[in-house]
């Protein structure tokens, strides 16, 4: 397998992460480096007086504090399998994963987000500083604007036109499909320039909307753990593609037209609604374009 | 739910017109909200709004005056009922009249008292709006 010179922060909750790893083995890529994170986020209970204590004993404790196992109903765990009847590669979202497949070197860590200033040191000591990434909050600012460092990011919504957060759903409910875009992050919110961009088919949740009020939620949430994360990894797997194995921080990309497009916010749960009894009645198929 | 009907929920909800709403450094969300002319809003109007969704969908707090360029408010003073009343009814009438979804997902927020220490009053009539704007979606 080819290396990619890039490392990964991989969420450890977080599906998106084995999905790209897996999408760039399907072209026979593997990354520089995963460093593979246990997310707290936020500071342990039972310590009040956090910023009073010293970096090393603030890591020593961070280190050794681990997050809360996602717990999964089975009805979540069978609609996520149902949702990747269609996808290109289906992808077990629910056992344990090998990252070590999947890229030259693994790292574990444990940060409370990306705020956590131990843990920009630990970005900071990586060989690789081109960084794709996946989950963990918003990246501060200096973190984007050190020059040594480049965050990549698959948004799920074609950039500018959706920009913010439930991309997925506000792409569908006003351009009528799904759509990802891989741009270079800054500090703006989803505002850096594109890299790439595709739009996909609506996804075919024909006869999984029973119309009872939690299974609108259980759908939601599934299409976001299991459905949202394959757009991503084909714009990534695309992105590899025809960058070959160049330098992944000088990729062309084209900054956005701030006239066009809006930052959305979390969709409210009635419209999120809407859109699922919309995508509900349309019989796609195949999520790839 | 009609055109006439909109309109009629829009007039029922309006506040009274006051003074000028932007003096040197304060932005007077009450006095704006007052003096806008609803049925003609421009742009520069518009995005005024959307500014006063993203504090609504953010901050989860309406003030009464912020500074101008919006970065903070300017006092501890909530947005009165009324007005939060009309700016509820105004991001429907933008979402119907302008096809815009941010701000019926702002109204529906509102309704749902995503803000702290304000709530909408149960209105009927906004109800039935939100209603009618979720059912028309295609």
């Amino acid at each position: 397998m080819k290396i990619i010179e890039l490392t990964v922060i991989a969420d450890k909750n977080c599906p998106t992460s084995r999905t790209y790893l897996i999408y760039l083995a399907s072209i026979g890529y593997r990354v520089r480096k995963v460093l593979l994170v246990n997310f707290l986020w936020k500071v342990p209970e039972a310590f009040r007086y956090w910023s009073w204590l010293g970096p090393h004993v603030r890591s020593a404790i961070t280190q050794k504090q681990k997050a809360s196992e996602p717990q999964f109903s089975t009805e979540f765990k069978k609609l996520c399998d149902i949702l990747q009847d269609h996808v290109e590669i289906p992808i077990d979202y629910f056992s344990t994963f090998d990252y070590s497949k999947y890229a030259e070197e693994v790292e574990a860590t444990t940060a409370i987000n990306f705020l956590d200033e131990d843990f920009h040191k630990k970005l900071l000591k990586q060989q690789t500083k081109t960084f794709l990434y996946t989950n963990g909050g918003r990246v501060p600012g200096v973190l984007l604007k050190n020059h040594e460092l480049t965050f990549i990011h698959v948004h799920p919504g074609v950039l500018p036109d959706v920009r913010g957060s439930d991309g997925l759903f506000w792409s569908i409910l006003v351009r009528g499909r799904p759509g990802a875009s891989c741009f270079y992050m800054d500090e703006g919110i989803d505002e850096g320039k594109i890299i790439h961009s595709k739009e996909f088919r609506v996804p075919s949740l024909i006869g999984l909307c029973s119309g009872a009020e939690d299974r609108y939620s259980l759908l939601y949430h599934a299409l976001l753990f299991a459905y949202d994360p394959h757009l991503r990894g084909m714009v990534l797997r695309d992105v590899m593609q025809n960058a070959a194995i160049g330098d992944l921080s000088k990729l062309r990309a084209e900054p956005q037209d701030f006239s066009l497009g809006k930052t959305y916010t979390s969709m409210h749960e009635g419209l999120r609604n809407k859109v699922i009894e919309k995508i509900s009645s349309c019989a796609s198929g195949k999520t790839v374009d | 739910m009609s055109y006439e009907t909109s309109v009629e929920c829009m007039l029922k909800l309006e506040v009274n017109f006051a003074a000028d709403h932007l003096t040197a450094n304060v932005f007077n969300t009450e006095a704006f909200l007052a003096n806008l002319n609803w049925q003609n809003l421009d742009e520069c109007e518009v995005a005024v709004l959307s500014k006063l969704c993203r504090k609504v969908e953010i901050s989860h707090h309406l003030f009464s005056r912020y500074s101008s360029d919006f970065n903070k408010p300017e006092t501890d003073e909530l947005l009165a009922i009324q007005h939060l009343e009309f700016f509820c009814g105004l991001c429907f009438w933008i979402a119907e009249t302008r096809a815009d979804m941010q701000f019926l997902n702002c109204g529906l927020k509102m309704l749902d008292g995503v803000l702290i220490e304000q709530s909408v009053p149960v209105n009927d009539c906004l109800l039935d709006w939100a209603n009618h704007l979720l059912e028309t979606i295609n």
